[in-house]
């Protein structure tokens, strides 16, 4: 398969995350789905996540949500929140014709977008944002294996504005989902 | 050294801001081996063959780099200290040193670039060794700052206020955790307020002779805030409402830059000549991984280097395209934002053409992006609600992103590969 086929599987799966979401995604949602397929669910995918204090990030998604978009995949409305605005997204009329082109590529990994979309489908952002900061983390000490409230405390020096017992109980909640790999 | 010299000051000529001050610290680290090779990497390869001043290094960019985080960096600060404080637990003491961290580490960004810039990035190896993701040039930045760099960023006098080593430098640039609350201004970094790239936008365009890259810098840097977390997540960097339309021309330089140089059919197909022929000149077709001795070796790969073996001759048959100037020819290209049905005609362009297609170059694939990629602004409401700038702006609401494919063919093929597809 072409780089440029390529592409168009990357537009198609996040179509595909939005249509078939339990609700409504906004871009930090969508963002931590793929990172998830990517790292826990190993889906190939060509995005280079980086450790923000917003957790693992890559305008690479956004601008492939920007083109699924533009390809009439997906409509985006933009949303009031307690402290401001932001999008979310729907199905859009071309949903099924963009799937179309991408069903192999799909159906392949159905299973992992299923995981992904029952695990992390109705979280909120915020959730999101720890959840995948914790899985970063712990997957970034290649190993080393610590303790839960050592990655929690990690997880603090970075997102200072948490609260330690919160990040330490979205820890021990992803340590039972089998989700982080070096905490114990 | 003498006290007195570690507090000397040094100030250099700058094309885009005029002068650049840099304290005795920063001077006795650019002087190092390691950091005086960007002089010898092109800020942009081959872009010269189409714009012909465009011939300034990665060692300019970088002094600019840290220049404008600096400029970004005590404009937060300025407007934004009681989130800082209370988001992030920020002192005075705390953003007196990490702005010196941010200073560095912005020195540091591209350290780690291989020959001609990101045209070559290609040919980095895989992390794993085999497949999957391949090494990225902040993880050599980060390896070579660690390598090199210690004992300079250590043992300089002004150091005994910071109590910095080259990890903590090499951690902010590779986003580790283990630089803590100080990731909040790998922002200005790497994001999409970042001084790489307010940098690279006017000097990409003063030295190429354009004015696309052009916009309203001081306006940005006057506007920067930190915005605090919303529904959305956060905090991170933003623009005050006032800022918008500043940061809208930000936006809008950035497509201007990506459509009329970055991915100009000419300037873009000298990258694909340039990593068929280093292809050929390294050792395994690859370049030496940020690992160990192979950091080493790398490092002994800069651009003189690549025109040396291609003066000889070597390089195979891009290295002669390379040195005579004797590119591929452009045969069609998609529309900018492709439809669902040209992606049909392009997979039938693709069959038509056959052993004709030489090469085919994405723009999905280019380092550089033209993506909008919202910013956020703080509006001036009673409660300073959190806004995306699409909302403000709809130019950047209406824009699409740049999916053009350009497909070549070699110069005695064109007129017939034109033919091929006429009628598609």
């Amino acid at each position: 398969m072409s780089k440029t086929e390529n592409q168009f599987d990357r537009v198609a799966l996040i179509a595909h995350l939005v249509a078939r979401a339990p609700t409504k995604l906004g871009r930090t949602a969508l963002m931590k789905c793929l990172f998830f397929l990517k790292v826990v669910k190993h889906v190939p995918l060509p995005y280079n996540f980086g450790l923000y204090t917003y957790g693992p990030f890559d305008s690479d998604v956004l601008d492939d949500l920007q083109y699924a978009e533009a390809l009439g995949a997906v409509e985006g409305t933009l949303v009031q929140y307690q402290r401001g605005r932001g999008y979310e997204y729907q199905r859009g009329p071309k949903l099924e014709e963009v799937e179309k082109q991408s069903r192999q590529f799909l159906s392949c990994h159905e299973q992992s977008i299923n995981w992904v979309l029952s695990e992390f489908g109705r979280r909120s952002a915020i959730d999101l944002e720890m959840a995948s900061t914790l899985v970063y983390i712990d997957r970034v000490t290649n190993g080393k294996k610590s303790t839960i409230a050592d990655l929690a405390r990690k997880v603090h020096e970075v997102k200072p504005h948490l609260a330690l017992d919160t990040i330490e109980r979205e820890a021990r909640t992803l340590k039972d989902r089998g989700l982080l790999q070096a905490a114990a | 050294m003498k006290a007195a010299d570690a507090h000397r000051t040094y100030e250099i000529r700058c094309p885009v801001y005029g002068f650049i001050t840099l304290n005795d610290w920063e001077w006795q680290i650019i002087a190092q081996p390691a950091y005086q090779r960007l002089r010898r990497i092109r800020q942009l390869a081959w872009t010269d063959y189409v714009f012909p001043g465009a011939m300034h290094t990665r060692f300019e960019h970088s002094l600019g780099v840290m220049h404008m985080a600096t400029m970004l960096y005590d404009g937060v600060v300025d407007r934004s200290r009681a989130i800082l404080q209370s988001e992030l637990g920020y002192n005075d003491d705390g953003l007196r040193r990490h702005k010196a961290l941010v200073r560095l580490t912005a020195l540091f960004h591209d350290v780690g670039h291989s020959p001609f810039s990101h045209a070559a990035e290609e040919l980095f190896p895989f992390r794993n060794g085999k497949d999957g993701d391949r090494f990225q040039h902040e993880e050599y930045s980060a390896a070579i700052v660690r390598n090199h760099f210690n004992d300079v960023i250590r043992n300089h006098p002004l150091n005994t206020n910071y109590d910095f080593s080259a990890e903590d430098i090499a951690n902010l640039l590779e986003g580790d955790p283990k630089a803590g609350k100080a990731l909040f201004w790998r922002d200005l970094i790497s994001g999409q307020l970042d001084a790489d790239r307010m940098d690279y936008l006017l000097r990409d365009s003063l030295h190429c002779g354009v004015s696309y890259g052009r916009y309203d810098w001081q306006r940005l840097a006057h506007t920067v805030v930190a915005v605090p977390p919303t529904a959305e997540g956060g905090p991170r960097v933003g623009v005050t409402e006032g800022g918008w339309h500043a940061a809208e021309g930000l936006i809008v330089a950035r497509y201007f830059m990506f459509t009329q140089v970055y991915f100009h059919k000419t300037r873009v197909i000298y990258d694909y000549h340039l990593q068929e022929a280093l292809t050929n000149l390294l050792p395994g077709g690859l370049f030496p991984g940020p690992t160990g001795s192979h950091l080493d070796k790398y490092l002994t790969w800069d651009d003189w280097r690549v025109l040396g073996l291609l003066q000889k001759g070597q390089g195979g048959e891009h290295g002669k395209r390379l040195a005579g100037r004797d590119h591929f020819r452009e045969v069609i290209h998609t529309s900018e934002t492709p439809s669902a049905s040209d992606r049909d005609r392009l997979v039938k362009w693709r069959e038509a053409l056959g052993n004709l297609l030489a090469a085919e170059m994405p723009a999905d694939k280019s380092w550089y992006k033209a993506g909008p990629a919202d910013i956020q602004i703080l509006a001036d409401t009673p409660k300073s609600e959190v806004e995306p700038l699409s909302k403000f702006s709809s130019v950047v609401r209406n824009m699409e992103p740049i999916r053009l494919v350009r497909l070549y063919s070699r110069t005695e093929h064109r007129e017939e590969a034109i033919a091929r597809v006429a009628d598609i």
